[in-house]
């Protein structure tokens, strides 16, 4: 009952014209940018991020969250017409997507990708509400240690998914860990590594960091290789199709749903993760394996639907737990706390609008994608076809004055600058930036949390291992940093074992 | 094969070295009441060991054969260093040419030596883009973005 009493609450902010007009510019956005390859979520929040400072916090967070999910409808247009992922989650559609509409079925995989994207938010929204609800009511018996270890357990849980090495992953997650630590020291006062930078007092700021390491950076390397947009030239029709390929995409849709929702819970998932697990999940339990990746439904419906869910389902652990579990959710978070608005289990008490405004809008912002669309295919696909040559100064020109009209500084120009370079020599060099962007937002609140820790028990460390929730967290961080040195271990006797036994066989 | 481990453990541990050093000097206070240097000192620590064995990799792969040269020939060292150093030269000439104008020499430069557009169309385009920002940025949102002190200069 009280939870039908909120969500009509939610509805009604949902519904004021202002946050419809938000709710619209974010899925718009988002999908715009979902479109064009070269340019992620990530990187459009943090451009927008300056723009949020003259609306409500309400408001703020529609829009942005409406980037996020937009950006997966959108992705799969240019994954489906021209085999171009625009997002990194959109990566498997293009297997059976494109093959779709090379067969002449692009209306259809089309149809399929935006339905069931559709279906999956719907799903997720209605879980996100009956879970989030009892998960912030418990996360209000957690105290420092708990925050501590829940933190730590989703840093590495993040690592532990970083395609690259875990250990590279540590290291940038450490070195994240140090760049939040600059500017005033919370207890005392003091400034830590400013090197005599008034800038720097308030440490460095989000958008920066963020749109250096992931739009910056992402420029640069795509001005390295040349972006081949063979726009496959189909009538698109058929949206809706028949009944037989819609019961085919029907339980493809509900499982890629499943799978999406509860890997976008998870510290370190996410829509990329989901929508890449879901695909093979479909293709390993499918009766006819061997057609994936020639143009078959469920290819597209099952990780269209996971993307979608996963890109909503983030959404529980920062909001109830105050926990961001991947780097477009700390994006949020930070946008959040430049609100003055503590994401956690006084978000619901406190301010009760945001979550529930949010949930609702993000149904409102499913209609509207859906709604947008199918009609808007011919508009995206124009949109592809600007050159890059012509996208990549006006990408970069909008960072620079984003960035610039923060604090209306040209140093946090040098320091988007900075990180780009940053983000590009990283990825050149095999390291992942998401653990560092990550381990950058989290860094205050866990300083805060460990020293209160260390407060509470005068110094001792025993206090993360003698209270419950605590103890397994910090026992799944031990087990998979165990299992990795292991594993790695592991493969380079078997590499050594194989090499002795190519040259016995000699 | 790829070996780019030596470089970048190197950097990584000069870097720590000196957090490490910076934190020391800002005071690491005791276990029941650490000190603004406690936490840094001690991620920075960690940092520099993880280093070190990286450093270590680098250097077992090199004695084992894989050469490091072939590092900085896959970086596109031209193209990406001319863009940053226009994205910088962008915030340099920001406050001194003003919003604008700064736009125009930026885009012009990004369109025409970047991005290898024929000098009429690098033209319109950034024409085009410094116009909207203006009217966007300034008319309409009424951001405060500099008119520039050159103009400024002019005026007087």
């Amino acid at each position: 009952m009280e939870i039908g009493h909120y969500i009509l609450y939610g509805l009604q902010v949902a519904v004021q014209p202002a946050n419809l007009l938000y709710c619209f510019v974010g899925v718009f956005t988002g999908t715009l940018i979902g479109v064009l390859p070269g340019i992620g979520p990530v990187g459009t929040m943090s451009l927008l991020l300056p723009v949020t400072f003259h609306i409500t916090p309400v408001g703020a967070i529609i829009m942005l969250a409406g980037i996020y999910y937009g950006a997966q409808y959108g992705g799969s247009t240019t994954a489906i017409l021209a085999n171009i992922p625009g997002e990194a989650s959109s990566v498997t559609t293009c297997l059976d997507g494109y093959q779709m509409a090379r067969k002449g079925r692009a209306g259809l995989a089309l149809g399929v990708s935006a339905v069931g994207s559709f279906i999956a938010g719907t799903i997720t929204i209605f879980g996100m509400i009956f879970l989030a609800y009892p998960l912030a009511k418990a996360a209000l018996k957690f105290g420092p240690p708990e925050y501590f270890s829940l933190m730590c357990m989703g840093l590495v849980i993040l690592t532990f998914l970083t395609q690259g090495s875990m250990f590279k992953a540590l290291m940038m997650a450490l070195l994240g860990l140090l760049i939040g630590l600059v500017g005033l020291d919370p207890f005392t006062a003091k400034p830590r590594f400013t090197f005599g930078f008034k800038e720097l007092m308030d440490g460095v700021g989000i958008v920066p960091v963020t749109m250096g390491l992931f739009g910056i950076s992402e420029v640069l390397l795509n001005l390295e290789t040349k972006i081949k947009r063979d726009i496959y030239e189909t009538e698109i029709t058929g949206l809706l199709s028949s009944l037989k390929d819609w019961t085919t995409a029907k339980w493809a849709i509900l499982r890629g749903t499943t799978v999406g929702f509860f890997l976008g819970i998870l510290p370190g998932g996410g829509a990329i993760l989901s929508s890449f697990v879901s695909y093979a999940l479909e293709k390993r339990f499918s009766r006819h394996p061997e057609q994936f990746g020639t143009g078959v439904i469920e290819g597209v419906a099952a990780p269209e639907s996971a993307n979608n869910a996963a890109a909503q389902s983030c959404l529980i652990p920062l909001l109830s737990l105050g926990i961001p579990p991947n780097v477009v959710m700390a994006v949020l978070y930070g946008g959040l706390l430049i609100h003055g608005i503590q994401p956690g289990p006084f978000l619901l008490r406190d301010h009760p609008d945001i979550f529930w405004g949010l949930s609702m809008s993000m149904y409102v912002g499913n209609v509207m994608l859906l709604a947008l669309n199918l009609p808007l295919i011919g508009l995206w696909v124009r949109i592809l076809r600007v050159p890059y040559p012509i996208l990549f100064p006006l990408i970069l020109f909008f960072c620079a004055i984003g960035v610039y009209t923060v604090n209306n500084s040209v140093f946090d120009i040098y320091l988007m600058v900075i990180f780009g370079l940053a983000g590009y020599l990283m990825k050149k060099l095999d390291f992942e930036p998401a653990p560092l962007a990550m381990a950058y937002v989290l860094s205050p609140i866990l300083e805060s949390s460990f020293r209160q820790s260390l407060s509470l028990s005068g110094g001792g460390l025993s206090i993360f291992f003698s209270r419950p929730i605590s103890l397994v967290c910090m026992v799944l961080v031990v087990l998979l940093l165990g299992f990795q040195l292991v594993s790695s271990y592991v493969a380079k006797w078997r590499v050594q074992a194989e090499k002795i036994k190519t040259y016995e066989g000699e | 094969m790829r070996n780019y481990n030596l470089f970048s453990g190197i950097f990584l541990l000069a870097l720590s070295l000196g957090a490490c050093v910076k934190a020391y000097r800002l005071g690491l206070g005791s276990g029941g009441s650490p000190g603004p240097g406690f936490i840094p000192f001690a991620i920075a620590a960690l940092l520099g060991l993880m280093s070190l064995y990286l450093c270590l990799r680098g250097v077992i792969q090199i004695v084992k054969g894989y050469t490091e040269k072939k590092a900085f020939k896959e970086i596109g060292w031209g193209k990406a260093l001319l863009v940053l150093i226009l994205l910088a030269g962008y915030g340099v000439f920001f406050n001194f040419l003003g919003f604008p104008f700064a736009t125009f020499v930026f885009m012009m430069s990004l369109l025409w030596m970047v991005g290898r557009q024929r000098l009429r169309l690098s033209l319109a385009v950034s024409l085009v883009t410094a116009a909207c920002a203006y009217i966007l940025f300034v008319v309409l949102f009424d951001l405060p973005l500099p008119r520039g002190s050159l103009w400024q200069l002019f005026g007087e």
